[in-house]
C-alpha cells in the first residue's frame, strides 16, 4: 500500500471527508488511519499524534511513501486542496476534475472558494453526520 | 488581449499581489484592471462593480475572453488559487508549478495552507506597501503569540523548502509559491518583524525579482490612503499615532 489517509472522527471532521469521499468515488486504493479527536489544544494526543507526520497540525493528511523528498522522508501532502491536485496528477486517467477546460476552472474556483469561505455556515453548523439538529438548525 | 485581471489597490490587496506578480514573473500578457476599493460594504462602488462583472465578491479574479462557458460569457476565475491552476494548464510550457511531482505536491501544499492559514499575520498585519510600521510590528509581534507562531511556521516552512529545493527560490526556480508568500514577504519587510538570517536573504531576493519590483514599484506611485486599511497611521505624512 502506498498511500495512507489520514483522518479525524468520520461524523465530525468535514475536512476529511471531502478526501475520503473523492478516494471512495475514483475507487482509489489507499489505506485508511484514524487519528482520534480528544481536543484541540496544543498537549492533547490528537495534535501530538498528527505533529509526528505533518506540520500543519491537522487532519486530514496524505502520506505517499514511494515518493521520498530529497531528504528521503515520505511525501506528506496536509491540504485537502493539494491532496486533490496530487491526487489529479498521479491518477490522470480518472476524472478527477472535469474534462472541459472552462468547466474545470470553475469547479476549481468554487473549491476554492469553499476552502477559505462560508465560514458563517461553517462555524456555525459544525459538521455532525447521524444526529437531528432540526431545532438548533432553526434558531441558527 | 484575451486574458483581463481585475485587482484591487495594489498596496494594500495582497490576494491581488499574488495573481499580478505571478503573471508578471512569466511574462504573461494580460491587461490589468482596477476597481478601487471604497469600501467593502455591500452598496460600495467597489462591491457593486465587481459583483456586476459577475465574479464572487472579491478580487482578485482573471478573465478569459477567448473561452465561453455554456451561458454564451467569457470564463471568469474567481479565486486565487484557481487562478493559478488556469494559468500553470494554459501555459503549460512554463514552471509554475515545480516540474518534480514531490515538489510540486510541496509547493501547492504551502500555498493551500497560505490560502486557509496564517490568520493571526493577515489579521493583525495588513498588507500595505511602502510606509513604516515597524513600531506597530513591534506592539503586535510582543502582544500577540498567535503572529509569533504564524511567523515561525512561516519561516519552518521556507527553511524546509529551500534546503529541500536548493533555492534560490522555495522550489528552485521562481515558481507560484513564491508568488503566494510575497505578501508575507512585505508584511514582514514593512512591519519590521523579525526573521532569521536566512529568511531575510530569501526576502532580499524576492524584492530584487523583477515582477516583485514592478509590483511593488507600481504599489507605492498608486498608493492611495484608504482610512479602513490603516489601523496604525492617520495618513500618510502623518507620524505613526501608535
Amino acid at each position: 500500500m502506498s498511500l495512507t489517509l489520514f483522518i479525524g472522527n468520520k461524523n465530525y471532521s468535514s475536512s476529511s471527508m471531502r478526501v475520503g469521499v473523492l478516494l471512495r468515488a475514483f475507487e482509489i486504493d489507499v489505506y485508511e488511519r484514524f487519528i482520534r479527536f480528544d481536543s484541540f489544544a496544543p498537549g492533547s494526543t490528537f495534535k501530538r499524534q498528527v505533529a509526528e507526520f505533518s506540520p500543519a497540525g491537522s487532519v486530514p493528511f496524505l502520506v505517499d511513501d514511494t515518493v521520498t523528498d530529497a531528504s528521503g522522508k515520505p511525501l506528506v501532502i496536509w491540504d485537502t486542496l493539494a491532496i486533490i491536485e496530487y491526487l489529479a496528477d498521479r491518477f490522470t486517467d480518472l476524472p478527477i476534475w472535469p474534462e472541459d477546460a472552462a468547466l474545470r476552472a470553475r469547479a476549481r474556483s468554487l473549491c476554492a472558494e469553499m476552502h477559505c469561505g462560508f465560514s458563517a455556515l461553517r462555524n456555525h453548523c459544525i459538521m455532525n453526520i447521524g444526529v437531528d439538529l432540526s431545532r438548533q438548525g432553526r434558531i441558527l | 488581449m484575451t486574458l483581463k485581471l481585475y485587482i484591487g489597490n495594489p498596496n494594500y490587496s495582497s490576494w491581488s499581489m499574488r495573481a499580478g506578480v505571478l503573471l508578471r514573473a512569466f511574462g504573461i500578457a494580460h491587461d490589468e484592471i482596477l476597481i478601487r476599493i471604497d469600501g467593502f460594504d455591500a452598496n460600495s462602488t467597489f462591491k457593486t462593480e465587481v459583483n456586476r462583472i459577475g465574479a464572487t465578491g472579491t478580487v482578485p479574479f482573471l478573465i478569459d475572453t477567448s473561452v465561453q462557458d455554456g451561458h454564451d460569457q467569457s470564463l471568469i476565475i474567481t479565486d486565487t488559487l484557481s487562478i493559478v491552476e488556469y494559468i500553470a494548464e494554459t501555459f503549460a510550457d512554463h514552471a509554475i508549478w515545480p516540474k518534480d511531482r514531490a515538489m510540486r505536491a510541496k509547493a501547492r501544499n504551502l500555498c493551500a495552507e497560505m490560502h486557509s492559514g496564517f490568520g493571526a499575520l493577515r489579521q493583525h498585519c495588513l498588507m500595505n506597501i511602502g510606509p513604516d510600521l515597524s513600531r506597530a510590528g513591534a506592539l503586535i509581534w510582543r502582544d500577540h503569540a498567535a503572529v509569533r507562531r504564524d511567523g515561525a511556521r512561516i519561516e519552518t516552512a521556507w527553511a524546509d523548502m529551500l534546503a529541500l529545493s536548493g533555492g534560490p527560490y522555495l522550489a528552485g526556480g521562481f515558481s507560484a509559491l513564491d508568488a503566494y508568500f510575497a505578501p508575507v514577504v512585505m508584511r514582514l519587510k514593512y512591519y519590521s518583524l523579525p526573521v532569521t538570517g536566512e529568511s531575510q536573504t530569501y526576502m532580499n531576493r524576492i524584492f530584487k525579482h523583477p515582477a516583485i519590483e514592478d509590483w511593488v514599484g507600481g504599489a507605492v506611485t498608486s498608493a492611495e490612503f484608504l482610512d479602513f486599511e490603516e489601523p496604525f497611521r492617520l495618513s500618510t505624512d502623518d507620524p505613526e499615532p501608535v
